[in-house]
C-alpha cells in the first residue's frame, strides 16, 4: 500500500531509538548491527538507508535532540565516507562499506532468519507446519465482534499485534497470520454493517428483489412504504436517488436490468454489491479491472456467469454479475453488455436458429466516473446511482469502533481530521490507521497531518475544479463535492489539462456577479494572467521545455484569490474557443475553394490575405448590380454593360450561383460562398441583394460563358501552338497538351467547321452572347410525344 | 470583362503612373545586364506585383502573360505530402510558400531545386534578337515575411547555390521579418504607397476611360479612405459605380464590412466600460477572428479608431499598452486573450481617467 | 388498286437499312437552308453495351435500339406508262430512337 511508503528518515529515527536501548557492544558502524530483537527486515532497512545518502546527516541531527545521546560530530562516526553533492547543492557524506563489513553484518543476522530460510528445515516439517497454520486460521472466525477470540488463538512465538514493534521497513502485505488488512478484516458482512446511505442500500436491494421474478420465480412483493423521512431529507435524497422503475417487461425481467453504481473510490461500492447480492441469495461473480475484458473474453464471461451455475458451490445459488471498474473497460465490451441487455429480437419465428442471448441475471456495474464518454450508452440503459460520500460522523464512529477492538489509542478529533483528509474514504482511513497502529500504536493529530495519505490520483472533473476555484469554502461543513480550496494548484494539477482550465476560466470569470466595481483592478489583471498563461503555453509547445508546466496551475490559483466568492457563480463551459476554431475553419475552406477556382490571370494578382480583406468585400458588391429587368434580352444598354461586367468578374473569379434548397424554398447561393466570408452580423449591407430571378439569369449566363470560355481556351491554345511552336520544348513539365476535340470515347472528332472558320466569323461569334455555336448544324429538341402525330395520306400521292 | 483594377493595370514599365523615376531605373537595370535577386517591399496595394510583372515583361516579352495554375506535390521526410499551387508561365514561376504553414522550408528547398536544375533551353531560342542569353528563370516568392526562420535560412543557402539558373524576386510588406542574410543578398526595391493626389489622378483617368462622370470630392474621399492603397481605391470606385450611378458628390464611400465592424466595436468600447460590455466586445472579436482577419490588423485598426476618440493625456499610455499586448500576442498562440486583455486595459485606463476628471471637477 | 412491288435483287441480298429517329429538328445555323447539302450532321456511335449515342453539334443524345413491330421496306417509285411500280431498295428491321433531351458537351474541363 502506498501509505506504507514512509520517509527513510522516519525509519532511521526509529532505528536510532532502538539502538539507544540496545545493549552495548555495538560496533561503531551503525550499519552493521541490527538488534537481536530486530525483525528479519534488516536487509530492507539497509536498502532504504543506502538510497538516501543525504538523509544521513539529518539522522544525526535528529538523534542529537534525543536526550540520551551526546551530539557527536558526524565525520568521526564513520570511518569511510566520501562527500557527495546533492541536488540542492549541499555537501553530504556517504558512508562506504568495505566488503568485510557486509559479511560481518550478514553473520550477525539473528536466528530469526530461520523463518526465512525454509529450506533449512526438511520439506515435510514445513509442510506439516503449513497445514497446522491453515487449520488454525480456518477455525478462527473472522468477525469484528470477537477480537478476544483471535487474540487467544495466537500461538506462542508470535507477538501480540499491539506489542510488536518491528524495526525497519515493514511491508504490511507480508502474511503474518492474523495480520490481515483491516480493510478485509472489517469488511461488512451483513446489510446493517454497510456504511453507505441507508436509503441507497434499500433501493439497490429493491432492485435486486425485482429480479426474483425472473430468477427465482418468486412473486415480486411491493416493498413496504419507506418510513416517512422529514421533507427536507426526502428532497435531499430525491436529488440524487433516481426513481426505481418497478415494472417488469414481458420476459419478467426488470425494465432496467443493469444498475450503475458510481462514486469516488473507497466508499464501499464493491462491498455494497457483494453484500447485497449475497444477501438476496445470489452467488457473486466478479469481473474487475484485473481480468481480461476484451470483447470476446467479456462475452464469454458474461455468458458463463449468467447462463451457468457454479458447480462447486454447494448451495446452488444463481449467479449475480458484478462488473467492477467498468469505466476502464474497452467500449466494445460495454457494447457487448448492452447487446445482451436488449429484449429479445423481433424475429420470433426464427427463434430456433438464433438463440437470443438475453440477460437473465442481475448485473451490477461499478465505476468511479459515470460521466465518461465510454459509459454514455450504458447510462441510457441503466439506473445510475451516485453514491454520495459517507457521512463523516458515521465514518468516524465506525473507525472508533474498530480502533477500540484493535485496542489502539485514538483521539476523536484526529479521526475526524483523518476522515476529512482522505475525503471520507474508508479504505484509506483504515489502511492509514493500520499503518499508524503498526508504527506507533496510537493515532494523534500530528500523525494525521503528517501522513502522506489522501493524495489519490483521482481524476477531478472540470466542473469540480471550477467549483473549487470560484467558491470560497465554508468552514462549517464539507459539502458533497470536494473543494480543497487551500490547494488550488494541487486541484488543478490533478485535473491536468491547463489549457482547458484556462479556457473555462476565460469563459467564466467575466460573468461573475459583482465584477462591475472591480473593473479597473481585477479585470485587467485577470486578462494579464491569461496572457501570461498563453505565453507560457506557447513556449512550452515551441521549445518543448516541459519544465515550464510547473507554472500552469498558478493562473487558476490567482483567479481563485481574485474571484472566489460565497455566492455561486454560474460556470460557463461552452468552450468558445472551439466554436471559433470551427467557424474559422469553415471560412478557410471557403477561401481556399475560392482561390482554387480563380482563373490564372486573376490568381496572379491576388494572394490569400489581401484578397480577403481588400478585394472580396468590393467584389461582392460589384457582382450585385441593380438591374431593371431579369431577362437578358430585355436589358437596356447601360444595364447590359453592368451585367456583362458583373458576369465577367464572376467568371474570372470562378464564382457560380448554385441552387440550394433551403427552408423549403429554392434559392441561389454563391459558390464558393464568399457572402459568408465578407458579411458580418449587425452591419447593414450597402448593396441590395439580387432577386431570385436576377440570380437565375446570372447563373444561366455564367454556365453558358463557362462552356464558351472552355472552347475559347481550346482555340487560343491551338492558335498559340501554331505561332510559337518552338516553345513547345520547354523542359518544365505540364504544358497544357493540345486539346483536340475528342468525342465520348476518346476518338478524335473531325470537325471541319472549326478549322474552316474565318477570323471574321470568329469575331462575330465572340460578340454573341446567348448562343454558343461553332457548328453549322445543330439540333433542336422538341419536348412531347410523337405517337399521336397523324398525317392524312391520299393514294394518289403514292401513285 | 474584368475589374477595373485589372483592366487598367499597366503592363509595361513605361506605362506606370507613379514612381516614374523608379520605373525608369528598373528598366535600366533590366537592359543593363545581369539581374540580381530582388527584394520588393512596400505597403499593400502600392503596386509591387504590377511592377514585377512589368519588369518580367521587359525581360522576357509578352510570353510572361500566359499563365497557368499547377498543383505541385512534395513529400517531406516524414512521408507527408504537401500540395502547393504555383502560378507559372514559360519564363517564371510564382509561389507563396507560407501557404503550407510549417513545412515552407521543404517547399522552398524542393521547388527551387527542381526549377534551378532544369535548364530552360527554349528561352534562348526565342530571344535571339537580344544579345544576352537569358538562360535563367525567375522565381517569385510572395509573403516572405511570413516565412519561418528555418525556411529563410534554407532560402539563403539556395539563393547562393543556384544563382546562375534562377533569379529570385521576393515580395513582402515589410523587411523587418526578413533575416539580414537575405536582405544582404538581394537588391532592395521599396515601392512606397502612392500619394492621395496620385490616386485621384488615376481614378480620374479610369473614369475618363470608362466614360464616367466622377466628381472631384468623391475622388478625394475615396483616395483618403483608401489610405494609400491603390487597389482598394479602384475597387471602391467600381463598387460605388455599381451602387449608384450617376455619382453624387456626397455619396458614401463604401468600406469593407470588417472595417465598419471594428469601428463599431471601438465605439462600443468607448460608450460603456463594464464587464458585460467586455463580454460583448469579446464576442465581436471572436467574430472578427473567425472571419480570418489577421489579429495584428485588428489591433492596428482598433487602436486607430480608439485613439481618434481618446483624450491626449492617456493616448501615450494606451499606445504603450497596445504595443505590449501586441508583442505578447505574437509570442503566444491565442490572440483572443491578448486582444481582450488590451480592451480590458483600455477600459480600466479610461475609467480611471474619467474618475480623475470627475474628481477634479468636484 | 394493285400496287406492284418489284424486287430487282435477290431476296438474300437486299440491303438492310436503319432508321435514326430524332425527336426534334435538325437546323442549320445560317438560315433555313435545307440540311441536305451534304453537311455533316453528326456522329452515331454505339457503346459496348449496345446503347446508341449520337453527337450533333455540341450535344450528345442517348437512345435505344428498337426493333420495329413490322419491318419496313424502302421502295423507289417507278412511273411508267403501264402504271407505277415500286422497286425495293432496302428493308428496315430496326430503328434507333433518340427521345431524351440532349446534353451539352464541355470538352475542356478545368482540372481542380
Amino acid at each position: 500500500m502506498e501509505d506504507m511508503e514512509e520517509e527513510p528518515s522516519d525509519t532511521l529515527t526509529r532505528e536510532d531509538e532502538e539502538e539507544e536501548e540496545a545493549p552495548a557492544g555495538r560496533s561503531v558502524k551503525r550499519l552493521a548491527s541490527p538488534t537481536p530483537g530486530c525483525s528479519s527486515d534488516s536487509p530492507d532497512a539497509k536498502r532504504v538507508r543506502s538510497e538516501s545518502p543525504s538523509g544521513d546527516l539529518e539522522i544525526d541531527l535528529d538523534t542529537s535532540t534525543h536526550e540520551e545521546v551526546p551530539p557527536v560530530p558526524p565525520v568521526t562516526r564513520w570511518a569511510n565516507v566520501f562527500p557527495v553533492r546533492t541536488r540542492d547543492g549541499r555537501l553530504s557524506l556517504v558512508p562506504v562499506r568495505s566488503t568485510n563489513s557486509i559479511e560481518a553484518s550478514t553473520e550477525s543476522v539473528p536466528s530469526n532468519g530461520e523463518k526465512l530460510s525454509l529450506l533449512k528445515k526438511p520439506f515435510w516439517d514445513v509442510f506439516l507446519e503449513a497445514e497446522a497454520e491453515l487449520e488454525r486460521l480456518r477455525q478462527v472466525p473472522v468477525s469484528h465482534l470477537d477480537t478476544s477470540a483471535e487474540n487467544a488463538a495466537l500461538p506462542e512465538g508470535y507477538a501480540d499485534v499491539e506489542e510488536t514493534r518491528p524495526g525497519g521497513h515493514r511491508d504490511s502485505r507480508e502474511q503474518r497470520p492474523n495480520d490481515e488488512l483491516w480493510t478485509e478484516k472489517y469488511k461488512p458482512k451483513s446489510f446493517r454493517d454497510l456504511l453507505s446511505d441507508a436509503a441507497l442500500n434499500r433501493m439497490v436491494l429493491q432492485w435486486l428483489k425485482l429480479w426474483d421474478a425472473c430468477v427465482f420465480n418468486k412473486e415480486v412483493k411491493k416493498p413496504p412504504p419507506v418510513p416517512q423521512e422529514t421533507n427536507e431529507r426526502k428532497r435531499f435524497f430525491q436529488r440524487w436517488l433516481p426513481e426505481l422503475n418497478m415494472e417488469l417487461d414481458k420476459s419478467r425481467r426488470p425494465v432496467q436490468p443493469v444498475v450503475l453504481v458510481a462514486g469516488p473510490p473507497g466508499l464501499g461500492k464493491t462491498t455494497l454489491a457483494h453484500v447485497l447480492a449475497r444477501h438476496s441469495g445470489y452467488n457473486v461473480v466478479e469481473l474487475n479491472a484485473s481480468d481480461d475484458r476484451s470483447p470476446e473474453a467479456f462475452r464469454s464471461a458474461l455468458e458463463s456467469a449468467t447462463q451457468m451455475k457454479s458447480v462447486l458451490d454447494k448451495e446452488c445459488r444463481p449467479n449475480c454479475l458484478v462488473i467492477d471498474e467498468i469505466d476502464g473497460a474497452p467500449s466494445q465490451s460495454i457494447a457487448v453488455l448492452l447487446n445482451m441487455l436488449k429484449p429479445e429480437p423481433a424475429a420470433e419465428g426464427k427463434s430456433k436458429k438464433r438463440k437470443p442471448k438475453v440477460l437473465t441475471r442481475p448485473v451490477i456495474c461499478i465505476c468511479n466516473d459515470p460521466w465518461g464518454p465510454a459509459l454514455r450508452q450504458l447510462r441510457q440503459n441503466a439506473i445510475l446511482i451516485q453514491v454520495p460520500s459517507i457521512q463523516t460522523q458515521r465514518l468516524s464512529a465506525r473507525l472508533q469502533n474498530i480502533l477500540r477492538r484493535e485496542r489502539m489509542k485514538y483521539d476523536s478529533a484526529a479521526l475526524q481530521a483523518l476522515a476529512e483528509k482522505t475525503g471520507n474514504d474508508i479504505r484509506s482511513c483504515l489502511s492509514t490507521l493500520q499503518f499508524l497502529h503498526s508504527r506507533k500504536g496510537a493515532v494523534s493529530m500530528t500523525d494525521v497531518t503528517a501522513t502522506n495519505v489522501g493524495n489519490k490520483d483521482t481524476q477531478q472533473t472540470l466542473g469540480n475544479v471550477l467549483h473549487g476555484i470560484f467558491s470560497k469554502p465554508r468552514e462549517t461543513q464539507t459539502s458533497g463535492r470536494r473543494a480543497r480550496s487551500s490547494d488550488i494548484p494541487g486541484l488543478v494539477q490533478s485535473f491536468g489539462d491547463y489549457e482547458r482550465v484556462n479556457q473555462a476560466l476565460f469563459d467564466t470569470y467575466i460573468s461573475r456577479q459583482g465584477l462591475d466595481s472591480e473593473m479597473t483592478s481585477k479585470v485587467p489583471l485577470s486578462s494579464e494572467w491569461l496572457c501570461f498563461a498563453d505565453q507560457v503555453q506557447s513556449v512550452i509547445m515551441s521549445t518543448q521545455n516541459y519544465s515550464l508546466m510547473a507554472y500552469g496551475s498558478f493562473t487558476a490559483a490567482r483567479f481563485h484569490t481574485m474571484h472566489a466568492s460565497y455566492r455561486p457563480t454560474k460556470l460557463v463551459m461552452n468552450n468558445s474557443h472551439v466554436e471559433n476554431y470551427m467557424k474559422s475553419q469553415k471560412m478557410k475552406h471557403h477561401l481556399s475553394s475560392l482561390l482554387s477556382s480563380t482563373t490564372p490571370s486573376m490568381a496572379a494578382q491576388y494572394s490569400g490575405s489581401n484578397i480577403l480583406l481588400e478585394v472580396l468585400p468590393f467584389v461582392f458588391g460589384i457582382i450585385q448590380p441593380q438591374l431593371k429587368s431579369s431577362n437578358v434580352q430585355l436589358l437596356n444598354d447601360e444595364d447590359r454593360t453592368k451585367f456583362r461586367a458583373a458576369t465577367g468578374v464572376m467568371s474570372a473569379f470562378g464564382l457560380m450561383f448554385q441552387q440550394r434548397h433551403i427552408e423549403g424554398r429554392y434559392s441561389f447561393e454563391l459558390e464558393p460562398n464568399i457572402e459568408e466570408l465578407v458579411r458580418f452580423p449587425g452591419i447593414e449591407q450597402s448593396f441590395t441583394p439580387l432577386t431570385y430571378a436576377a440570380k437565375l439569369m446570372f447563373s444561366r449566363t455564367l454556365e453558358l460563358q463557362k462552356v464558351r470560355s472552355s472552347e475559347d481556351s481550346v482555340t487560343s491554345t491551338v492558335r498559340a501552338k501554331k505561332v510559337t511552336k518552338s516553345l513547345a520544348q520547354v523542359s518544365k513539365p505540364a504544358i497544357q497538351p493540345e486539346r483536340v476535340r475528342k468525342d465520348f470515347f476518346g476518338r478524335v472528332i473531325k470537325k471541319k467547321s472549326l478549322s474552316d472558320e474565318s477570323p471574321s466569323q470568329q469575331t462575330e461569334r465572340e460578340q454573341e452572347e446567348a448562343k454558343s455555336e461553332s457548328y453549322s448544324v445543330y439540333y433542336r429538341f422538341k419536348e412531347g410525344f410523337s405517337n399521336a402525330v397523324r398525317k392524312n395520306l391520299k393514294i394518289k400521292q403514292i401513285l | 470583362m474584368a475589374l477595373y483594377v485589372d483592366k487598367y493595370r499597366p503592363k509595361d514599365l513605361e506605362k506606370l503612373d507613379y514612381h516614374k523615376k523608379q520605373a525608369s531605373w528598373l528598366k535600366g537595370l533590366v537592359n543593363g545586364g545581369d539581374l540580381p535577386h530582388l527584394l520588393v517591399y512596400g505597403p499593400s496595394g502600392a503596386g509591387k506585383k504590377t511592377r514585377i510583372m512589368a519588369t518580367l515583361k521587359e525581360l522576357f516579352g509578352s510570353g510572361v502573360e500566359r499563365l497557368r495554375i499547377e498543383q505541385q506535390v512534395f513529400t517531406t521526410q516524414s512521408k507527408k505530402k504537401i500540395e502547393i499551387r504555383t502560378l507559372s508561365s514559360n519564363y517564371h514561376i510564382e509561389v507563396n510558400p507560407s501557404d503550407v504553414g510549417i513545412q515552407d522550408r521543404v517547399v522552398i528547398q524542393e521547388l527551387l531545386k527542381n526549377i534551378a536544375q532544369t535548364q530552360n533551353v527554349a528561352v534562348t531560342a526565342v530571344q535571339d534578337d537580344k544579345e544576352r542569353k537569358k538562360a535563367f528563370k525567375v522565381v517569385i516568392l510572395t509573403e516572405v515575411d511570413r516565412l519561418s526562420r528555418d525556411a529563410q535560412h534554407a532560402l539563403r543557402r539556395t539563393m547562393e547555390k543556384y544563382m546562375q539558373s534562377c533569379r529570385l524576386i521576393l515580395v513582402c510588406n515589410s523587411t523587418t521579418k526578413v533575416i539580414p542574410a537575405i536582405r544582404s543578398r538581394c537588391l532592395g526595391i521599396r515601392v512606397p504607397a502612392p500619394s492621395s493626389s496620385e490616386i485621384v489622378g488615376i481614378l480620374n483617368y479610369i473614369a475618363k476611360k470608362e466614360s464616367l462622370n466622377l466628381p472631384q470630392e468623391l475622388a478625394q474621399k475615396i483616395a483618403q479612405s483608401s489610405t494609400g492603397n491603390l487597389r482598394k481605391a479602384i475597387l471602391m470606385l467600381e463598387a460605388c459605380r455599381v451602387k449608384q450611378y450617376p455619382f453624387s458628390a456626397d455619396q458614401d464611400v463604401i468600406l469593407p464590412d470588417w472595417e465598419i465592424y471594428i469601428r463599431d466595436t471601438a465605439n462600443e468600447i468607448i460608450k460603456e466600460q463594464t464587464p458585460q460590455k467586455l463580454f460583448d466586445v469579446r464576442q465581436r472579436l471572436y467574430e472578427l477572428l473567425s472571419h480570418l482577419v489577421p489579429p495584428q490588423l485588428i489591433f492596428e485598426e482598433l487602436l486607430q479608431r480608439l485613439l481618434e476618440k481618446t483624450d491626449d493625456s492617456i493616448k501615450g499610455r494606451i499606445i504603450a499598452e497596445a504595443a505590449l499586448y501586441e508583442h505578447r500576442m505574437h509570442l503566444g498562440s491565442k490572440p483572443i486573450f491578448h486582444l481582450e486583455g488590451f480592451v480590458a486595459k483600455y477600459m480600466a485606463v479610461y475609467c480611471e481617467y474619467q474618475e480623475e476628471a470627475a474628481a477634479m471637477f468636484d | 388498286m394493285q400496287l406492284l412491288i418489284k424486287c430487282a435483287m435477290e431476296p438474300a441480298s437486299i440491303p438492310e437499312w436503319g432508321i435514326v429517329e430524332l425527336q426534334g429538328d435538325i437546323k442549320h445555323r445560317e438560315g433555313e437552308e435545307s440540311p441536305l447539302n451534304d453537311l455533316h450532321v453528326g456522329d452515331l456511335h454505339f457503346t459496348k453495351d449496345g446503347v446508341p449515342v449520337i453527337l450533333i453539334g455540341h450535344h450528345v443524345l442517348y437512345g435505344k435500339v428498337v426493333n420495329l413491330a413490322s419491318p419496313y421496306m424502302v421502295t423507289k417509285r417507278v412511273r411508267s406508262e403501264k402504271g407505277t411500280s415500286f422497286e425495293v431498295q432496302a428493308v428496315i428491321k430496326s430503328k434507333v430512337v433518340f427521345r431524351t433531351r440532349p446534353k451539352p458537351i464541355v470538352t475542356n474541363v478545368a482540372k481542380k
